[in-house]
């Protein structure tokens, strides 16, 4: 059950940053400033769907973590919560077909190493 | 003759420069340092208060439906839970302020030190069993955070 509960965190948080940087660019745009706008871009994010289904992700994730170190120490749910990075990199890698730099791909190996010793340790 | 030269030759036009790719409003080393090391106290904290408080309710590894109202009902009206949220709320903030005025290639791997000083936290204030093994994985992860962090920064920096 924890790996699961790992594996809702990693995908309702990724889903939830997509969807955050897809709503606040649509009501940021063009970027601009006095309070009146501000009163309009916050009157637009209320109303901006994708800003609504991150804040739901975010909820699950929270929600997830909560379970989670309800029997998970926490010195094992914050490393095992970074795969988040490594899930993240082979998505835009394999399906949005993004470039991954070398230095990514680094950073993403010494995750997965870490995590799998701290989880059998 | 070709002009080896350029713009930033003139002392002026490269303090000019330099000041351009300086962030609105940004901050000095000391400062920096002090943010930062209140922004891991604010993380490690926040999660030090959940994991206490999710301990105190029991374990909800069963997942019911009705384990989640539970865990819904908790983290809204424990106060140890609610102090946890306030403090990751704190540094969500606190965070998003230190990315706007401090060079992401200092911020990004101070903060990746998040991960071994949540470890540290586990195991000398919630009294968590850490082995050499684990502190080596957590050694990896930590690195790996960082690395990771820093190679997204050419497109963050584009966007701040």
């Amino acid at each position: 059950m924890g790996w699961l509960l790992i594996a809702i965190m990693v995908v309702s948080d990724s889903g939830s940053d997509i969807l955050m940087a897809r709503g606040m660019r649509q009501v940021i745009d063009p970027p601009s400033r006095g309070l009146a706008r501000l009163l309009a871009v916050f009157r637009a994010a209320l109303r901006n769907p994708s800003l609504f289904g991150s804040a739901a992700l975010g909820t699950v994730h929270l929600g997830a973590f909560l379970a989670l170190l309800s029997f998970w120490d926490l010195s094992l749910v914050i490393p095992a919560a970074a795969l988040d990075y490594v899930v993240g990199t082979l998505g835009a890698r394999f399906l949005l077909g993004e470039s991954v730099t070398p230095l990514r791909w680094v950073g993403v190996c010494l995750i997965s190493a870490g995590v799998a010793l701290a989880s059998v340790s | 003759m070709k002009q080896h030269g350029n713009a930033h030759d003139n002392p002026a036009d490269r303090t000019g420069a330099v000041a351009a790719r300086m962030r609105p409003g940004a901050i000095g080393v000391g400062r920096a340092a002090i943010l930062l090391v209140v922004a891991i106290a604010l993380q490690a904290g926040g999660n030090v208060c959940l994991s206490m408080g999710m301990k105190q309710l029991g374990s909800v590894a069963d997942m019911t439906p009705a384990a989640w109202v539970l865990v819904a009902r908790t983290a809204v009206t424990s106060p140890t839970l609610l102090v946890g949220i306030g403090c990751l709320a704190g540094f969500f903030f606190l965070f998003g302020y230190i990315l706007a005025r401090v060079d992401l290639s200092v911020a990004v791997p101070v903060i990746s030190l998040e991960v071994a000083v949540n470890v540290a936290a586990g195991h000398w204030i919630l009294g968590e069993q850490v082995s050499a093994l684990h502190w080596l994985g957590t050694a990896l992860v930590t690195v790996g955070v960082a690395l990771v962090g820093l190679s997204a920064r050419p497109k963050l920096e584009h966007h701040l």
